[in-house]
């Protein structure tokens, strides 16, 4: 690689891990505004800040890190008790993260003119506020500026071991305790325990661990910033003593431990680093994830090959190839698996300049942030997150003195949640607000000729109107909402990502918009199976259990698509019929029950021929509308099987009665009739 | 404008000679993770090859930690192996600075006395 291309990699993983330490800067930042006395909050924000300020100068951001340097300057003396938070510093400091962000941007624009009237307010208030400080409560200063009093000299113990990526990062070790030196008088005593034989050593790992005691007037920050760099990647405490005490290390007992454990003595220098990570390219993960795929197809070949073959040997090597694939196709699918908090916490910043903006006051609330979803997925979620948050916002949510007329608190809840359900992750935003006006939603509807006065809907399909292309009921197109394109974005954006969107509303006590995803995009658990002579497959994870269909049973229905399980009355559906396929039936169909948002289902097909690990290929633009099917995959006899989508097939029948024949009940609603008479 | 260790090109920092029926090992400038790799091979190489081995320090301007531990993993090696070695000074000013604030400084000298024996060279220290 060439120097600039290395140079290039460097700037780029900076830019990466400035984005995600700007989101943690947000979220400090906004919780600030509510604690403002919080210290540890103040320490984050100002980490963070010497963090990009840093690291960017290292990497040739040097306007960046002057900029970032009056932010940190700023936060400084907040820690230093000489500048109080207020709403001001916080909301400046939110407008300098929009520069810095464009600061890292590959094309970046030129805001000089704003950010130096931003850098001119900032310093304007750092200098008033420390005046003010100084003359009405002058609180001691964490850290003093002056030459420190014999009395204000404590004593530090400080454990500091670095991690095996700490010298990588182009940290040194030596240069850390140099740092730590100037901050007073200095012992240390270094463990050399760690290191292992030559011939064993990696050269570029630091194995060397240090026990400091440390004299000084300096506060647990100023000790600590010293380590900031490299906190992610060491071992770190630092503990103050109460006493004042001589604390002379005995370096020579330590140096004969050491020279001891260098001649065969206990070593720790294997024990695995759980910590420790680095940073891919997504590139290279997606093109891992699809040799992966191509692995698993290949199995496929393999293992239908020693089912032919009949020979042992090619059965044992094929059911080995087999346990490997399926496990580096598990470590493969975990390697893209990302939680969504990084995504969830972006929302707290857009929350609160909307509520600034709209003279609302709204508190957004998180639950399940460590919930993993690919990294495709999650990366096609913020545009569809932040149109259904602008709209809670704007219509959902009332102003404050609306709400305290109606008994609610005056603080609105925006609630962001993810969990697991089968195969698929559901996101839900809901809002205590005024809920959906079905019947604003409906007169709009039937003034723009979707639907005519005197149709009957149901709700779910009153909700789905605001899906439409330019359906909005509101009255006046403001900056946030009103135009009618965010609620169409929402289900374009989930339907390329193969989900589904339920919205349930009571008027006057807010709604709730829950979309269902896929937990992955690229490779699934399924079961194969085969209508006539053409394969499908089901994800396992949405099935339950796999039952026989006699044609005495389907006779005896009379024409009903109903069967009875253990007494309960469960409707399905034929492939057969659905898919149009000619073949003639078995006298004993399958019928696999299948989980879905709209309950139980049965899906009826000829046979089961087994498990399969399935890669999903996209069945391309030409058959995006077709909705039951999420994709196909190429067996190992090279023909193709479709992929199910249980919901949404389910789904889809449903709707297709219903568009039919307006009001007609839903699945558990048709089996209802039956459930009874089994019952009897 | 101070460049990065793992941005810098690899210097001629490490050349080995032969002296007095000795392994020599010269370090020149700055030796630091650029140049672990290459230091490693070099007193690996030596404490296979000679039964003394002698590591001159005197023109290094810089070392990191992972010099520091290298010095300290071949002197260890060396005396399992019967090897003598010496770490030839002075140091520079820096170097020893950053050496004693470590606290690997007197660990080292002790190593290395252990290793050479009594009578040997002992230059850890700055003369």
């Amino acid at each position: 690689m060439s120097s600039s291309a290395a140079t290039d990699q460097f700037r780029q993983a900076f830019r990466e891990e400035a984005r995600e330490i700007l989101v943690d800067l947000e979220s400090a930042l906004l919780e600030l505004g509510e604690h403002c006395e919080d210290m540890e909050l103040v320490g984050r924000a100002f980490r963070a800040l010497h963090t990009i300020k840093g690291s960017g100068a290292m990497f040739g951001f040097d306007a960046l890190a002057a900029f970032t340097h009056n932010l940190e300057n700023a936060f400084d003396e907040v820690r230093s008790g000489r500048l109080a938070v207020t709403s001001e510093l916080v909301d400046l400091t939110l407008a300098a993260i929009d520069h810095i962000r464009e600061f890292i941007a590959e094309s970046p624009q030129d805001y000089s003119i704003a950010r130096n009237e931003l850098v001119t307010r900032l310093l304007a208030m750092t200098a008033s506020g420390c005046n003010i400080h100084a003359e009405k409560v002058a609180p001691p200063p964490l850290v003093s500026k002056s030459p420190p009093e014999s009395g204000s000299l404590r004593f530090w113990t400080i454990h500091f071991a670095p991690g095996p990526q700490l010298m990588r990062g182009g940290s040194d070790p030596l240069l850390l305790i140099r740092e730590l030196g100037d901050l007073g008088e200095l012992t240390a005593t270094p463990s050399m325990t760690s290191i292992p034989p030559l011939a064993e050593l990696d050269p570029e790992r630091c194995y060397i661990s240090w026990d400091f005691v440390l004299r000084s007037d300096a506060s647990f920050d100023t000790i600590r910033d010293v380590f900031i760099f490299v906190e992610d990647c060491c071992e770190l405490s630092i503990q103050p003593q109460q006493k004042s005490v001589e604390v002379e290390a005995d370096r020579t007992a330590a140096g004969l431990e050491d020279k001891r454990a260098a001649r065969g003595g206990r070593r720790d220098y294997d024990l695995p680093d759980g910590n420790s990570s680095i940073r891919v390219a997504a590139t290279k993960l997606d093109q891992f994830v699809n040799l992966v795929g191509e692995l698993v197809t290949v199995q496929a070949r393999l293992s239908e090959l020693a089912v032919r073959r009949d020979d042992p040997d090619v059965s044992a090597v094929a059911e080995e190839v087999d346990r490997l694939a399926s496990a580096l196709r598990e470590t493969s699918m975990n390697v893209r698996m990302m939680p969504i908090r990084g995504t969830f916490e972006r929302f707290r910043r857009l929350v609160h300049d909307l509520a600034r903006d709209l003279g609302k006051d709204v508190e957004l609330t998180i639950e399940g942030a460590d919930t993993e979803l690919d990294k495709t997925v999650i990366d096609q979620l913020n545009d569809p997150l932040m149109h259904l948050i602008r709209n809670s916002m704007d219509h959902g949510i009332g102003m404050p003195q609306d709400r305290l007329a109606h008994g609610k608190p005056a603080r609105a809840n925006i609630h962001l949640s993810a969990r697991y359900s089968g195969a698929s992750v559901l996101i839900s935003v809901s809002d205590d607000g005024r809920g959906i006006d079905a019947e604003a939603v409906r007169a709009r509807a039937v003034e723009r000729g979707l639907i005519s006065a005197d149709a009957q809907l149901s709700d779910a399909e009153i909700h789905a109107l605001l899906f439409q292309p330019g359906f909005s009921t509101a009255k006046v197109v403001t900056d946030i909402s009103g135009r009618g394109v965010g609620m169409d974005v929402v289900r374009r954006n989930v339907d390329k990502l193969r989900g589904s969107i339920d919205i349930s509303s009571k008027t006057g006590q807010g709604s709730v918009v829950t979309l269902r995803l896929p937990l992955t995009l690229a490779i699934i658990d399924g079961l194969l199976v085969m209508v006539g002579d053409a394969y499908f497959v089901l994800p396992l994870a949405d099935t339950l259990e796999c039952i026989e269909l006699s044609r005495a049973e389907i006779d005896a229905a009379n024409g009903k698509h109903l069967i009875n399980v253990r007494g309960k009355v469960v409707p399905y559906i034929r492939l057969r019929e659905y898919f149009n396929v000619a073949a003639t039936p078995p006298d004993f169909e399958q019928v696999m029950l299948v989980d879905t948002d709209d309950g139980c289902c049965g899906l009826v097909f000829d046979r089961v021929l087994g498990n399969c690990q399935t890669m999903i290929k996209s069945l391309g633009r030409v058959y995006r509308h077709v909705q039951a099917v999420s994709g196909a995959t190429i067996l190992g006899n090279g023909t193709v099987a479709l992929i199910l989508d249980p919901h949404r097939l389910v789904h889809e029948c449903i709707r297709g009665i219903g568009l039919r024949v307006r009001g007609h009940p839903s699945l558990p609603e048709m089996a209802e009739p039956l459930q009874e008479q089994a019952c009897k | 404008m101070e460049t990065s260790a793992l941005n810098r090109k690899p210097a001629m920092a490490i050349s080995t000679k032969n002296m007095d029926g000795a392994r020599c090992i010269v370090l020149t400038d700055i030796v630091d993770i650029a140049q672990a790799a290459e230091l490693k091979q070099a007193l690996t190489e030596a404490i296979g090859s000679a039964s003394r081995v002698v590591i001159q320090v005197s023109a290094t301007t810089s070392i990191d930690i992972t010099t520091a531990q290298l010095l300290w993993a071949g002197v260890s090696c060396s005396s399992l192996g019967g090897v003598e070695i010496v770490v030839e000074g002075p140091w520079n000013r820096q170097v020893e600075e950053s050496l004693l604030a470590s606290g690997i400084t007197p660990l080292l000298q002790a190593m290395v006395q252990s290793s050479a024996g009594k009578g040997a060279d002992v230059l850890v220290s700055r003369n």
